[in-house]
């Protein structure tokens, strides 16, 4: 590969880096913190591919258009392309985040066990509804049995088909990137639910209900039940993932 | 009468621009492939692999391009114990200053050979920094709270697996194993100081490895598709099995090192000690990591350095586990 395309391409995936930096699409694959070592990265490979460039140019214009100059195996000579798969997939697609269908593929695993003295990060919680991630809601019901027995909560996630024709609320949640994934879900049962399932996978939904007592009742059955109150659609949040 | 002697034929320029003309004319279509529901899951992990480690191999190529601008074989032989042997372990607690993801310590560590550090000593640097640094060390520290037992072995695993690969490299290694380019520096355009040559070997650096980078995040794509972690659940009270398929998968997800510790934790059906494993072999050797190291030495290198490292971080979890957290 000639080195003018070389910088052609780094330039067109430090730009690539930098867009998706700009807004909200990088959200779909890391967490939000990930965001200023984006814009850094994507800083410096356009400087890179500019400072290239002009050098280049100022030296003499035939030297080096022709490959590296080096006596690499044809393999390594032609690997930089793929560089342009990333850029392709981001520019002209940008995949969406993880949904049902990563749901469907992955199962659903027990959460990180609880540590000897008490679970961290779970304070008592006060009276009334309470608002609260789905991983949360799973974390508390596993580990505490029985302390989220009839408790009125409100939770966000996208619709996944459940067992039997039922329907399941999901969420994923990332310790770094879209590629360490986990699920949690919670199955909707009561009246409403059965509107619910004729909803096609990945509605985003705000969910207020109950948690039916006895259910997650431990590794062997970690997904809560909630008895459904009320339900409407929302827009899909900035990060579709929970931490 | 012009004496400029003219290329005929198409140059990768040509080549490139008939690629992205052909992308944007085909995108409806490749919308429609790449959204298709099981296509869709793997095109989003590969993103997210490329995306969360280019800013780590963006860093270890300045950190490369910097040795090589900066540091002269003459201080990084003062530096460095004579002896190689002795050298070895100093090489490895000297990882702990590399704060990252193992994409940064591949270029880092072919740098260093480049500067006539002994390949025993690199390769035992490339080992040590993306698993025994503080990072990753405090990380798995908050995945499992109540078994600070787990970061010791942890530790004590990796910095074990680094100065072994290091100490066998010195006794049957050989040096024609390594591809002449990683011993080249590379020539700075015309002219230019140093900060040139940091420039055109940060360039040069990434380029390369930033194409190997994209064959590891297909694999690894693909196989996270493939290879759904529930399935897992199957494994619980193996002891032996369970060493075994954890240190297999955690070649194949090749998740970031400074993650894997919360995936360990989240497999909570297993015993400890294959879990251990998986944290010891996944920033030792993953699709990403073997693809990278092709890249850098050569693919006779990784064929050989990839299986033994295999071999010796199994080894060495299965070791540190049972000294430090028992046989659970």
């Amino acid at each position: 590969m000639g080195r003018t395309t070389q910088h052609a391409l780094l330039f067109l995936l430090g730009a690539a880096l930098l867009r998706i930096a700009a807004d909200d699409t990088y959200l779909r694959y890391v967490r939000p913190g990930h965001r200023w070592l984006l814009i850094g990265a994507g800083a410096v490979m356009v400087v890179l591919a500019a400072v290239a460039v002009l050098r280049d140019v100022r030296s003499s214009p035939d030297a080096h258009g022709h490959g590296d100059g080096h006596a690499h195996g044809a393999v390594e000579r032609h690997v930089p392309w793929l560089l342009l798969a990333p850029v392709l997939v981001l520019a002209l697609v940008a995949p969406p985040a993880l949904g049902a269908d990563a749901v469907a593929q992955g199962g659903v695993s027990a959460p990180a066990s609880p540590p000897a003295g008490g679970v961290p990060g779970l304070e008592p919680l006060p009276d009334g509804p309470a608002t609260m991630s789905v991983a949360e809601l799973v974390k508390r019901a596993v580990w505490e049995r029985g302390s989220m027995d009839g408790r009125e909560v409100v939770l966000v996630g996208f619709t996944v088909p459940g067992e039997a024709g039922g329907v399941e609320l999901a969420r994923l949640s990332i310790f770094c990137c879209a590629a360490d994934a986990r699920v949690n879900v919670v199955e909707l049962t009561g009246a409403p639910a059965t509107a619910l399932a004729a909803l096609p996978p990945d509605t985003w939904l705000e969910v207020r209900g109950t948690v039916e007592p006895g259910s997650a009742a431990g590794r062997a059955d970690v997904v809560p039940t909630v008895v459904v109150g009320e339900a409407r659609a929302v827009p899909a949040p900035a990060d579709p993932y929970e931490f | 009468m012009t004496t400029v002697v003219r290329r005929t034929g198409v140059t990768s320029l040509h080549v490139f621009c008939l690629v992205l003309v052909v992308a944007i004319l085909a995108r409806p279509w490749l919308e429609q492939v790449l959204l298709a529901p099981v296509v869709r899951t793997a095109a989003t992990v590969f993103v997210a692999v490329c995306v969360q480690a280019l800013p780590f191999l963006v860093l270890g190529v300045l950190l490369s391009g910097a040795i090589a601008a900066f540091v002269s074989p003459a201080v990084l032989r003062r530096v460095l114990p004579d002896r190689p042997g002795r050298a070895v372990p100093v090489a490895g607690v000297a990882g702990m200053a590399l704060p990252g993801c193992e994409c940064a310590s591949v270029p880092v560590a072919r740098r260093l050979i480049g500067q006539g550090v002994p390949d025993a000593v690199a390769l035992t640097f490339l080992l040590a920094a993306p698993a025994v640094n503080p990072v990753v060390l405090v990380a798995t520290a908050v995945a499992f709270p109540g078994e600070p037992g787990m970061v010791v072995a942890r530790g004590l695993g990796s910095l074990a697996t680094a100065c072994v690969m290091g100490w066998l490299w010195q006794r049957v290694g050989r040096a024609e194993w390594i591809a002449d380019r990683a011993r080249r520096a590379v020539e700075p355009a015309v002219g230019g100081g140093r900060w040139a040559v940091l420039a055109e070997t940060a360039r040069h650096d990434l380029v390369s490895a930033g194409g190997f980078l994209v064959v590891g995040a297909l694999v690894a794509a693909v196989l996270s598709v493939l290879v759904p972690p529930a399935w897992l659940d199957a494994l619980a009270g193996q002891l032996v099995l369970a060493v075994l398929v954890l240190a297999v998968l955690a070649v194949l997800l090749a998740l970031c090192s400074e993650a894997d510790a919360f995936v360990a934790a989240s497999l909570s059906v297993l015993p400890l000690l294959p879990r251990l494993v998986f944290l010891v072999v996944g920033p030792a050797v993953d699709v990403k990591l073997i693809a990278l190291q092709a890249g850098a030495f050569g693919r006779g290198f990784a064929a050989r350095f990839a299986p033994a490292t295999f071999v010796v971080a199994v080894l060495c979890a299965v070791g540190a586990g049972l000294l430090v957290i028992g046989a659970r």
